[in-house]
């Protein structure tokens, strides 16, 4: 392996496609101070390379798994939602319709006092506290 | 993956001189800089399914209130259908 002359404070080697995988993957720039904080890292877990690289593995499995529970219940929820926005419009719909009807009810005569009454109540429900969906 | 397995790159790394001195050797030094990745990665992971624990946390809890969200609606819905069929019926609109 050649050696590039070293500079003052740093010498250039040649590194494996599997490290700028990983720093690619880690999104993670290997410059001489993130260099230095990484061989410090690694000299620290020499002795557990084994340990690490275990738990790379079961955690990769932990992750799959919680990412497809997770996708299942996304899905079931995007459903779910769609159902509840489908009967909230459905709602404000007939309400906004409800609305106009009661604005032409106040214009009329009406015939007895239980149907003053009705109308009473509707115009405060559709006018007079009137909130959209 | 041994290191024969390992495919060489032209991308070159800059190491601090000193800590390659106390390294000693090219091969040493790139085995260092992997095993602190794979370190890093393992923290990152633990982060990546924290997160996603969370967010799966907040999708059970829709699940559990999207029903009930939907039930509310659908009364509303009976409601205001049946008010329709009043102000009509008031109006002397035939349906």
């Amino acid at each position: 392996m050649k050696l590039h002359k070293p500079t003052a404070k740093s010498i250039q080697v040649k590194t494996s496609q599997e490290i700028v995988d990983l720093a690619k993957e880690l999104n993670f720039s290997l410059d001489l101070n993130t260099a230095r904080k990484v061989i410090r890292l690694g000299i620290e877990s020499l002795n557990r390379e084994a340990e690490v690289k275990l738990a790379l593995k079961k955690l990769e499995e932990e992750k799959e798994r919680l990412a497809s529970s997770f996708q299942k219940i996304a899905l079931q929820n995007s459903q779910l939602e769609a159902k509840c926005i489908g009967t909230r419009s459905q709602f404000g719909k007939v309400s906004r319709d409800n609305r106009v009807l009661a604005m032409h009810l106040c214009a009329r005569t009406l015939r007895s006092m239980r149907e003053e009454r009705l109308r009473k109540e509707l115009v405060r429900k559709y006018i007079m506290n009137y909130r959209s969906a | 993956m041994n290191a024969g397995d390992e495919r060489r790159s032209t991308h070159k790394l800059k190491i601090p001189i000193d800590l390659y001195e106390e390294i000693g050797s090219q091969e040493k030094t790139i085995r260092l800089i992997k095993i602190g990745l794979l370190t890093l990665k393992v923290s990152h992971l633990e982060q990546e399914i924290a997160d996603l624990m969370k967010r799966t946390e907040h999708q059970k809890k829709k699940t559990a209130e999207l029903p009930c969200e939907t039930e509310r609606f659908q009364q509303l819905l009976e409601e205001a259908l049946q008010d329709g069929k009043t102000l009509e019926k008031l109006l002397g609109k035939k349906r």
